[in-house]
């Protein structure tokens, strides 16, 4: 019997603890991707080592399906790992990974292939893979350059999991609705329903000038808390713009002649808070 | 003599990076070895995903002893200075020589083996390898991190050192194993991998998989191959199948769902039907259990493109075409509405100046408002490779004349450099109006591209309306299609489609310098110079040469007849007016009147009227030349 959903994440959980991670937690509020959570965005600025593991909820508000689609969801969940500095046996690490959820990876074809990452409202790209296992994509690996417009010294590895993806193809079923999250109970009892209200909420009904207001609101607050010292809460509410625009953008409601405004206005905060943190972190004036 | 191995063991690589590995470790290595005093008799370079490979054959044993000499201070320097200098040299200062006023510190350096010098070879050779982007790792920065080094002179381990790594005996076998592969020597590399079952030669693999693809009747239309044997180290050809009921689907869609992304391998019988079966190149792994997991990855993604194929016929192609005004198109070129909107009066003018009919023109207006629905569909948002192709899909859908679908599927094209330009007259019409509206906006906001970069493909935009004007021998006025500052950027896409024909720089250099600035035309002066190249040519480069030096900054004007006393100038003025100006055979003519004028008639005369004539007559000449090609530009 392939491992059910949770089961396969507390077998990642036990494996990365065993590499000296701090099993932190999922952000509170939402993000995109785990790179977004400040355990992995603001820990790998500067020269501290740290190696953290995570679930995280990756909230994407256009990729909603109305769960319709077998793998496209608008809440999907990622497992990340940041490990700073990057070790020298990382890969090795990441295919032990896929032997500890219970994958014989001898009988598989897994195949690291280019694949590189940028995210212009993070200021931050890396170079890496994306990790086939028989054809089917389950993993993001990518050696961090930069974030928040700072280059990074020493470069960190991070690993992303695609956790739906990957327990599907250990379950042998196509469609996530059948996927076994574990107790007995599917991804359908579990996320189904919220799929559709979340879609219906992205696509249709969310209030577009109150999402604007609040894109301005939390950015004024952004930049009064790094004003004040405190790059953490300043980050908070960068994230809560970044959500903001994304469902201002699954609403059709970004012009094409604001977009880059929005996303360099996001970044300036980001870079503002990347700063102020390092700075606080390393003591440098 | 020793053969020297180097094998720099790597994360997976970019496929694009090991051709660039392949082709340049040759060079560098013989280079290094070169410059260290003991060159190979050949290097060849062996490329695989994890391994660049250099061997280099017959290496000296050594490099003999050099006598170096180096100037010091002035012999009459104070002590302090010769001492210092002698130490710096590993000499005492009794040891210096003394000649022509200053000391020398002189040694006759003793032989070097080859095995002192190839880490440094080894090292050097690393360093110079260029990529076109490079990352950080804590240890170094390449393509992708270096993890080991194996380094063999001879049977001999050479402890090079690059990125942190030290080299030593071993290699190691394919993922997901990690046993170490010892190695003999450069000579029994190959073998001692391929009994790991690694292919490091590209070759090898290149060819194992071409001849499977034969096998199994495998195609390649969107060109993955080159990609694919340098994604694989041990590859394994699987054919697998998917449900016979997705080949419903329009062709391309089933066919972009096995290529783009998956690199897979569509089978088709010999009557040309797709099959509902797919060749897999994989990279080991037990073949029953690769095949299923790609066969449900495809089924996956055919899920999707049924999926999305479905909801856009059910949106309709006049329902995207209304979303164009939400998709932003380049900085400030609007929307991909206003695109389309611009597409309009480009049409009118080509199809004016290229008499096209009612017909193409009608066909192509259309097309120019349909053309761009396809960015918002979510068949192209899956496979943006069906970009034109989905569009046209949907248009036939929608009723529109095949005329106006085939237009709408070609105004991508030519896809890439020497690609299919598109086939119809409308689509060809289509193609130019979009490529040039997408220079012209770029240029205007600054946007041209620097170095290797160009996010908005605008090479390939101009290559493309230079491709179609050539292959249509179309006119297409350049300043009005791209704005006066994107011309030269477009004209500079002729340099490689006519030096492959053999024209020269110069005569495109020539031909540029006519003024011309239609594609065709600029091309046609250039292969008209070249075919004419020889004495007759070289004739009027040098009476085009004597008459631009005479002429200075005269401009042409009107020739007073009256003035005219001479029969050499009034020969050379009669040949003018007789000149129709275009050809070449023409210009032959001119040019012996004016070798008859310059030998009879001195043009520097006291008499300012004459003088005045007769340059305007040179500088008429001079530029009636000049319409043919800037002969200046010609080599004498």
């Amino acid at each position: 019997m392939a491992a059910s959903f949770q089961g396969m994440i507390s077998a990642l959980q036990a494996f990365w603890e065993e590499q000296g991670c701090v099993i932190v937690q999922p952000y509170h509020t939402e993000v995109g991707a785990g790179t977004s959570n400040p355990a992995t965005l603001l820990r790998v600025l500067g020269p501290e080592p740290w190696r953290a593991a995570y679930v995280e909820p990756s909230i994407r508000p256009d990729d909603g399906r109305y769960a319709e689609n077998p793998y496209r969801f608008q809440e999907h969940y990622q497992y990340q790992v940041i490990l700073k500095p990057a070790p020298d046996d990382v890969q090795e690490l990441y295919l032990d990974s896929l032997r500890a959820i219970g994958i014989p990876i001898e009988q598989h074809d897994v195949r690291f292939v280019e694949d590189n990452w940028e995210s212009p409202s993070l200021g931050a790209w890396g170079l890496g893979w994306e990790v086939w296992m028989d054809g089917m994509e389950i993993t993001q690996f990518t050696y961090f350059q930069q974030a928040g417009g700072i280059e990074l010294d020493p470069v960190s590895a991070e690993i992303t999991y695609g956790l739906e993806r990957l327990a599907m193809h250990l379950q042998r079923v196509h469609r996530a609705h059948d996927m076994q999250w574990g107790a007995g109970v599917t991804w359908a009892a579990v996320r189904e329903a919220a799929e559709r209200q979340f879609s219906a909420y992205n696509y249709e009904l969310a209030d577009t000038a109150m999402l604007a207001r609040h894109f301005d609101d939390h950015e004024m607050e952004a930049g009064r808390c790094v004003e004040a010292g405190l790059p953490l809460v300043a980050y908070d509410h960068v994230l809560k713009c970044s959500h903001a625009f994304n469902l201002l953008d699954s609403r059709r409601a970004i012009a094409v002649t604001d977009r880059a405004a929005y996303i360099l206005r996001m970044r300036r905060l980001t870079q503002a808070v990347a700063a102020a943190h390092l700075e606080q972190v390393t003591g440098d004036a | 003599m020793p053969d020297l191995l180097v094998e720099i063991g790597c994360e997976e690589l970019p496929a694009a990076h090991c051709r660039i590995a392949e082709d340049a470790l040759p060079g560098l290595v013989a280079g290094e070895l070169e410059r260290a005093g003991i060159p190979a008799a050949g290097v060849v370079a062996y490329v695989a995903p994890r391994r660049l490979v250099a061997i280099a054959s017959e290496v000296p044993d050594g490099r003999e002893a050099r006598r170096q000499e180096v100037r010091g201070p002035r012999a009459d320097a104070p002590e302090q200075a010769r001492q210092g200098f002698a130490r710096k040299h590993g000499l005492a200062a009794e040891e210096l020589e003394e000649r022509d006023g200053f000391v020398w510190a002189v040694s006759e350096g003793a032989a070097v083996p080859s095995a002192e010098l190839a880490a440094d070879v080894v090292a050097g050779a690393i360093g110079r390898l260029q990529f076109p982007r490079t990352m950080r790792w804590p240890g170094g920065r390449f393509s992708r991190p270096i993890r080991w080094l194996v380094v063999k002179l001879g049977a001999d381990v050479i402890s090079a050192q690059v990125a942190g790594v030290t080299a030593t005996g071993a290699s190691r076998g394919p993922r997901p194993g990690r046993e170490a592969v010892p190695i003999g020597s450069a000579s029994t590399y190959l073998d001692d991998l391929r009994a790991h079952g690694v292919l490091v030669d590209a070759e090898e693999r290149r060819a194992l998989i071409r001849a499977a693809l034969a096998e199994h009747q495998g195609t390649d239309p969107m060109a993955k191959l080159e990609e694919v044997v340098y994604l694989v180290e041990r590859p394994r050809v699987l054919v697998a199948e998917f449900p016979a009921a997705y080949l419903d689907l329009p062709e391309r869609i089933p066919i972009t769902a096995m290529q783009s992304h998956q690199r897979y391998f569509p089978i088709r019988t010999t009557a040309g039907a797709l099959e509902p079966r797919f060749v897999v190149v994989a990279n080991g792994g037990d073949d029953d259990v690769v095949r299923r997991g790609n066969e449900e990855v495809l089924v996956g993604r055919l899920d999707d493109a049924r999926f999305a194929y479905d909801r856009d016929r059910r949106l309709g192609l006049a329902a995207m075409v209304a979303e164009l005004n939400r998709v932003s198109f380049i900085e400030g070129g609007g929307s991909l509405a206003d695109k389309t909107a611009r597409l309009g009066p480009l049409i009118e003018a080509l199809c004016e100046a290229n008499d096209l009919d009612a017909g193409v023109r009608a066909a192509a207006l259309r097309a120019a408002e349909l053309c761009k629905a396809d960015l918002v569909s979510r068949l192209v948002g899956e496979f943006s490779a069906l970009q034109g192709y989905a569009g046209s899909v949907y248009a036939a859908d929608a009723g529109e004349p095949a005329g106006v679908c085939a237009a709408i599927d070609e105004h991508h094209r030519p896809e890439e450099a020497g690609g299919a330009p598109p086939a119809s007259p409308a689509g060809a019409v289509v193609a130019l109006a979009d490529k040039g509206d997408t220079v012209r906006v770029a240029f205007a906001a600054g946007l041209e591209p620097t170095g290797s970069r160009d996010p908005y493909g605008l090479r390939r935009a101009a290559a493309g309306v230079v491709a179609i004007a050539l292959d249509r021998g179309w006119r297409v006025d350049l300043p009005a299609l791209v704005g006066e500052s994107g011309v030269g950027f477009v004209l500079d896409r002729l340099e490689p489609v006519l030096l492959e024909e053999g024209v020269t720089i110069e005569e495109l250099r020539a031909a540029r310098g006519s003024g011309a600035t239609e594609p065709a035309r600029v091309a046609a002066l250039a292969r008209n110079l070249h075919a004419f190249a020889g004495p007759r040519r070289d004739a009027v480069r040098d009476a085009y040469g004597r008459c631009a030096r005479i002429a200075g900054e005269t401009t042409p004007g009107p020739v007073d007849d009256a003035l005219l006393s001479d029969p050499a100038e009034r020969a050379l003025a009669e040949a003018l007016a007789a000149d129709a100006g275009g050809t070449l055979d023409s210009a032959a003519d001119l040019a012996a009147a004016i070798e008859r004028f310059f030998d009879e008639v001195l043009v520097m005369v006291d008499d300012e009227a004459v003088r005045q004539n007769r340059l305007r007559l040179v500088a008429g000449v001079r530029d009636r030349l000049r319409r043919l090609g800037d002969f200046g530009q010609l080599p004498g």
